[in-house]
């Protein structure tokens, strides 16, 4: 049977009475969305996916806990979020760090392949230099900022979703991109992006 | 040369790289491995537990088997109880000797209606101590203590110190 047209809460019902595939098809819709946001929490794509696995584990355990007041899709991302602060704050995450500091996505040839609009390897290098300057200023906000940051920029979530899994109201939720930004930018000041203002 | 507007471009693209992937092919799957949607079908720690647990218990029969005859001591059976007749509860006289020197005397029946005990034993009652007051003579007035002026103490005389350049850096 097609699950292109059903719904997440006919989805939701379906897998509730033991049916499988139905909470397959959820995994398959949010995967990505899930994915992000521990991607966003955790800075590392094993983490992210270790997280984002336990997140789908822990909503089809608390599945009957479900009551529809927000979208499943919020519900989803929430547990995620708190899965994967969790996972942030714990102390074999933090002795990872210190016995294997490189984490795999502070690989700059991401951006390197990014498409340069510029002509002449001069602009190319100097737009790679930026890049990593933002990337060094992201990385050294308060995590309150840079989460916000992240999770808005990951394309995968509204303004509302991100207030739901951070339990703040979409406006804080506004402050803290538009703060991260302020912030961002005066670091690349630091560094001596003058033009920038 | 940055103008705001490619700055703003270049955060909002730094940002999203930052979040930018896609879990691996076989995520579902993996996911659905780890949750035992099976009705019926006991996680496979369980089934290992079970097999570890059947193979002890095989082993344990094996080593019975294969051990040595141990010569089999038959016990006695227990001798049956034969309950004897108690002797009827007769309630002993007082120790002659009691805690405090005199023959304790034997209870006496509750009689009080009202739920008092009487006694007829008044033995216990002390006699009056007659004791005369004791009378307790005034203390005689002490007399003044005289106490001879201290000598005048010299003046002592303070030189002021050096301290012009104390603490200069330079």
């Amino acid at each position: 049977m097609s699950t292109v047209c059903v719904s997440d809460d006919d989805l939701v019902a379906r897998a509730r009475q033991g049916d499988p595939a139905a909470f397959g098809t959820l995994v398959d819709r949010h995967r990505s969305a899930v994915y992000r946001a521990a991607l966003a929490a955790l800075g590392s794509h094993a983490e992210a996916e270790d997280a984002a696995q336990e997140a789908f584990l822990l909503a089809y355990r608390r599945l009957n806990g479900f009551r529809g007041d927000a979208s499943f899709k919020t519900w989803l991302l929430t547990i995620t979020w708190h899965q994967a602060i969790n996972r942030r704050r714990s102390m074999t995450r933090l002795l990872r760090q210190i016995v294997q500091p490189a984490r795999d996505e502070d690989q700059d040839s991401t951006l390197e392949q990014l498409p340069a609009r510029e002509a002449s390897p001069e602009d190319a290098a100097a737009r790679g230099q930026l890049h990593r300057a933002i990337r060094a200023a992201i990385r050294s906000l308060a995590p309150k900022l840079r989460d916000a940051l992240l999770l808005a920029q990951s394309g995968e979530h509204s303004y509302a979703e991100i207030g739901a899994m951070l339990d703040v109201p979409v406006g804080t939720i506004k402050w803290r991109v538009s703060e991260a930004r302020k912030l961002v930018k005066a670091r690349l000041q630091e560094r001596g992006y003058n033009h920038v203002g | 040369m940055w103008d705001d507007e490619r700055i703003d471009a270049a955060i909002d693209e730094t940002a999203r790289q930052m979040t930018a992937g896609e879990p691996g092919a076989d995520f579902r799957v993996r996911v659905m491995a780890r949750i035992d949607v099976r009705p019926g079908r006991a996680p496979l720690w369980q089934a290992i537990a079970v097999g570890v647990a059947a193979a002890a218990m095989v082993l344990v029969a094996v080593f019975v088997r294969l051990a040595p005859d141990v010569p089999h001591v038959r016990l006695k059976p227990d001798a049956p109880y034969e309950a004897k007749p108690q002797a009827p509860l007769v309630r002993q006289p007082p120790s002659p000797v009691g805690g405090f020197g005199r023959p304790r005397q034997p209870d006496a029946p509750y009689r009080g209606a009202t739920g008092d005990f009487v006694r007829d034993d008044d033995s216990l009652e002390l006699p009056a101590i007659d004791l005369d007051s004791i009378a307790v003579a005034a203390l005689a007035a002490a007399d003044s203590i005289d106490i001879d002026p201290l000598p005048p103490t010299p003046s002592i005389a303070v030189t002021p110190l050096d301290v012009e350049n104390e603490g200069d850096p330079r």
